[in-house]
């Protein structure tokens, strides 16, 4: 019986979760469509067919085929079907058309402040800039999602209500077939799970989370523009990034280690993405000159191969030579610093392929759900499971809890400990690549001091400093507070100079509530 | 002066998911060896750590020469003159034997006239005197680290007793002491009676109870269960009580399932340390238990440890059913076939703020898995669960942090983390060392089983009884050598010792 009420529980909140996803991405629909803008669900798609949109599309006309005396455009112009083959130059689609075809679909040319025809140089030819515009009605321009979302918004509300229903009857249903098989009263059950001093328990455990949870209340009521969908975004993305790091730097933690290089790791690999993903051309800043455009995928392995290197490096050091982890990666932090120095030669990197920044860009239903975002949830979702589901995550937090009786167990300490460093530094590969893409650049400053947000969200979230203790869900709970406090004071209009007297003194607070639960004994 | 020094009314002490003491009564009267029983887990411990200012209690008070006091800490403790000489120490090894006494109370002097300094000379003076008040002879100067197990103990009575207490507690003092320190221990608190210091003696050694005490409580399951006078206990009573139950036999019935096979051939196995074991040759068979005997120093765990890669061998070599075998590390051992349960559990044994459930899975996490990476968490709970059911494990549930269970339910835990890799040759390092007697009982069983099933069995142990009560041969180990091997029907305490004391250990002083 119980296991059908879980069930009810835990579909209820996908559910939710959908109806949620799905009403973002309507919200998303309409600021990219205006014209939708206060229509109702079930109109939407009628008043996309009825809408007209204006599309322009860019042109390119072989030069010779333009006479001096340009031809008056016909008075309707002729449909203009898209068709052959489309040429991307600096990253601007253009259309291939024959002058007299150019004409009759009522095409104007660009001009150039001289008032001559605009033209441009591809592959040896000269060709005349124009645009066609065409008017369609919003429906037949609108991506195929786009229809998805239009058509079956009217269920999106609904969806959300049935949702919330069946979490409350799970809930419910769940507290009485429990307190009944336990042969007690419902309150009685509840009163186990829910008393004051069970709260107040809690309250203390996580009295951080508590604590600047509030703060953001408070922020809001004051300054009620504090939530918004786009700080909301903004806070997304930089948790996204800095859970990876502190994901990554958790294992290290939980073995009774640290890893203070993550962040010179994470610019180094951020620099790394970008020097060899810039745009091909003739620039000043190109550091590889004459490389033209590299593929993105290919280049983020090779960089997630060099930090795997170093990270195993930290990890024989610590594992094989004993140094403690935070001498050893300290050390490894200003040799990555240098090394990074060195390649770069102190110069930011930009001019980045559109191809590799558009990852940052890119996004499902709603910019919240940007790919960074997806990325970041996919990472935790893999490290979940790693860690729970695997015997890697059993030795890891054996190693923790007792290293000495782990070694008796037969766990290959030595072995899980460079795999552990590795994984960090891959992780801090994976956050760098994403970095630069997100900076549209990279300079040796790049994720300069993350691990100290690392670290500090690790703890806030849960993982000890005692070792053998952590959760994912934690974590990322621990990141998003701490971002959250970032972003309320900064809210708050208080000068960054003092936020990081208030980082500092959350990054000590935690750790030291973190060792009251071990010593609160008595 | 109040008829009872010290009382204790209705204490009642809750961890989570445990009551560890429920409604306790305990009175100690002046100048009276106070013996306080039960098997693990009864609360012993805990009752003496509310005492002792360690732990709060939940409920109840406390009457000290008839007065009610609040013991803040371990502080407050002292200052009223109750000492506690704890079951695990907690020494500072690389600091002197007189630092260790005075730690945190160093006689001062002023230097210069203002400048506070610690006065050395005083210190050592006063250690010395203590030492001797405790008949010890070392050197207030060495290095703590320096002595021996049994050595550190003696200092810590030594410092307790520097307190001028008038309660002494003293939690399982002779765990690691030979039968002579154990004479000096008893001569000691001999002399504090006369003085009128009053102590607590918390033991699982009846014969040393019965010996020494004036008193006996016996507690179980954090209950109290009723003070005696010791003149008018027996062993049977004093078990009875304990366990709730008659125990007929300590060891279950034996046959021997020895085989003339030989499982394990250990040749001129020699340490990288020339102190610690050399030119070790035994043979185990298969089937066998073969029982390892000797005093505390005689390098029996370390001999293990060596066998298990845990500590480097210099010389010598392992057969393995007949085969060389090269064993680096501890993996390699267990590969092999082979499980070694530690002295130390805390230390090297349990991984404490895991579970038991991960604690009992630990070491065959490769036999559940489910498409090759996956933990089949089902087949975990079923193996955790027919352990639990097995061998009596008491935990509130199989997610419990196996740091908060007993002592001996901590033991029976790792025991089934071996078990669950069926190994062919068990280490057994004082299996039952802090295991109460019901448990013990429980304990011989399943290694008299094992041994049934074939399996072969090294116990070492530095209970007499229990060595020669369960093992069908015995080997006997005197400062790192084997001195000889007397077989189980043999067996008897002197001719044990005689091979135990061969080389007359050096004077550990």
């Amino acid at each position: 019986m119980k296991k059908k009420n879980g069930h009810l529980v835990r579909w209820s909140i996908v559910l939710i979760i959908v109806a949620v996803f799905l009403t973002l991405s309507l919200s998303d629909v309409v600021r990219l469509n205006p014209q939708l803008e206060g229509v109702s669900a079930a109109k939407l798609a009628s008043t996309a067919k009825e809408s007209s949109e204006e599309l322009t599309l860019d042109v390119l006309i072989p030069a010779e085929e333009v006479p001096a005396e340009q031809a008056q455009a016909p008075e309707t112009p002729e449909e203009f079907i898209p068709q052959g083959e489309t040429v991307t130059v600096s990253d601007t689609e253009y259309y291939l058309v024959g002058y007299e075809d150019f004409v009759s679909y009522g095409g104007e040319l660009g001009t150039d402040k001289f008032g001559d025809p605009k033209t441009l140089e591809f592959e040896g030819a000269t060709y005349a800039v124009g645009t066609i515009t065409e008017t369609e009605t919003l429906w037949k321009v609108m991506s195929t999602w786009e229809k998805i979302i239009c058509t079956t918004a009217v269920a999106f509300t609904p969806l959300l209500i049935a949702g919330a229903l069946l979490l409350v009857i799970g809930i419910f249903w769940s507290i009485s077939a429990n307190s009944k098989a336990a042969g007690i009263s419902a309150g009685e059950y509840l009163s186990h799970y829910i008393s004051p001093k069970i709260i107040l328990h809690w309250i203390s455990d996580n009295a951080i989370i508590v604590g600047i949870v509030l703060l953001a209340v408070g922020v809001s009521i004051f300054r009620p523009n504090f939530v918004s969908e786009a700080n909301f975004r903004n806070l997304l993305s930089n948790t996204a990034v800095r859970f990876i790091i502190a994901v990554g730097v958790s294992g290290c933690l939980i073995t009774k280690g640290t890893d203070l290089s993550a962040g010179r790791m994470t610019g180094l690999a951020a620099c790394i993405s970008a020097i060899l993903l810039q745009r091909a051309g003739d620039y000043s800043s190109k550091f590889y000159p004459g490389v033209g455009n590299l593929p993105v995928l290919p280049m983020l392995l090779i960089v997630l191969i060099i930090c795997a290197a170093i990270g195993a490096v930290n990890g024989s050091v610590i594992a094989f030579f004993k140094v403690p982890p935070f001498i050893a990666t300290l050390g490894m932090q200003t040799l990555v610093y240098g090394a990074c120095l060195v390649y770069t030669g102190a110069q930011p990197i930009g001019n980045l392929q559109s191809a590799y920044t558009g990852i940052a860009l890119g996004y499902v239903g709603n910019r919240i759900f940007s790919y960074i975002a997806i990325i970041a949830f996919v990472v935790g979702l893999i490290m979940w499971f790693l860690y729970n589901k695997t015997r890697y995550g059993k030795y890891m937090y054996a190693i923790g809890g007792n290293e000495t009786a782990a070694e008796v167990a037969g766990i290959n300490t030595t072995k899980m400990k460079i795999k552990i460093y590795t994984l960090a530094a891959l992780l801090y590969g994976l956050t760098g690549f994403l970095m630069a893409a997100k900076s549209g650049g990279a300079s040796v400053n790049t994720a300069q001091g993350y691990e100290l947000e690392a670290i500090a969200g690790c703890t806030i979230g849960g993982v000890s400093v005692n070792g053998g203790v952590g959760r994912i869900s934690g974590i990322l709970i621990g990141v998003l507070v701490f971002e959250l406090l970032k972003i309320a004071l900064q809210f708050l209009g208080i000068e960054s100079s003092y936020t990081y007297i208030a980082q500092g003194l959350v990054i000590i607070v935690a750790v030291a509530l973190d060792l009251r639960k071990y010593l609160a004994k008595k | 002066m109040a008829e009872y020094r010290l009382e204790m009314r209705g204490v009642v002490k809750t961890f989570p998911g445990v009551r560890a003491l429920d409604h306790v009564d305990f009175k100690l009267k002046p100048g009276s060896v106070h013996a306080l029983m039960g098997e693990n887990g009864a609360g012993k411990s805990t009752l003496m750590k509310c005492l002792f200012g360690i732990y709060k209690m939940d409920e109840g008070e406390i009457l000290y020469e008839g007065k009610k006091v609040k013991i803040k800490d371990p502080l407050m403790a002292l200052q009223l003159g109750i000492a506690m000489v704890h079951q695990e120490l907690q020494p500072i090894v690389e600091r002197s034997v007189a630092e260790n006494i005075f730690v945190g109370r160093y006689p001062m002097k002023k230097a210069l006239g203002f400048i506070p300094i610690v006065d050395h000379k005083k210190m050592y003076e006063d250690t010395d005197k203590l030492l001797k008040r405790v008949r010890m002879h070392f050197n207030p100067e060495q290095k703590l680290g320096s002595l021996s197990v049994s050595q550190m103990q003696s200092v810590e009575i030594a410092k307790a007793v520097s307190n001028d207490c008038r309660v002494l507690i003293l939690d399982e003092p002779t765990s690691s002491l030979t039968e002579n320190e154990v004479e000096a221990l008893f001569r000691i608190i001999d002399d504090l009676k006369r003085e009128g210091v009053s102590i607590i003696y918390i033991s699982h050694k009846m014969d040393e109870i019965l010996r020494i005490s004036d008193e006996v409580t016996i507690m179980r399951d954090g209950k109290y269960i009723g003070t005696w006078d010791a003149k008018t206990l027996t062993t049977d009573t004093i078990i009875t009580n304990m366990v709730g139950r008659k125990l007929e036999n300590l060891y279950p019935p034996r046959e021997c399932y020895a085989t003339d096979e030989v499982v394990l051939d250990a040749q001129d196995f020699t340490s990288i340390n020339p102190r610690s074991f050399r030119n070790v040759n035994f043979q185990l068979h298969k089937g066998e238990i073969l029982g390892v005997g000797g005093l505390v120093g005689a390098q029996r765990t370390e001999l293990m440890e060596g066998i298990f890669g845990i500590r480097a061998h210099a010389k010598g070599q392992l057969l393995y059913k007949g085969h060389p075998v090269k064993i680096s590390r501890p993996r390699d051992a267990i590969k092999r076939g082979i499980a070694l349960l530690t002295e130390d559990r805390r230390a090297s044994g349990i991984l404490g703020v895991l579970s038991v459930s991960d604690n009992v899975a630990v070491a065959s996490l490769d036999k559940y898995l489910k498409f090759g990476i996956m933990l089949d968490d089902n087949r975990i709970e079923e193996l955790v669960q027919s352990n639990v059911a097995r061998l009596s494990i008491k935990t509130p549930s199989s997610k419990t942090q196996i740091q908060s269970l007993s002592g001996g339910n901590q033991q029976k835990v790792l025991i089934s983390r071996w078990l669950a890799n069926d190994p062919d040759v068990f280490i057994l390092d004082e299996p039952t060392r802090g295991i109460d007697v019901g448990a013990k009982y429980e304990i011989y069983c399943i290694i008299a089983e094992l041994a049934k099933q074939g399996k072969s069995i090294i116990m070492i142990s530095s209970e007499m009884g229990e060595l020669i009560g369960m093992s069908d041969r015995i080997m006997v180990m005197c400062d790192g050598r084997v001195t000889g091997f007397v077989s189980g029907e043999k067996a008897t305490q002197e001719n044990i010792m005689e091979l135990a004391t061969q080389f007359k250990a050096q004077e550990e002083a």
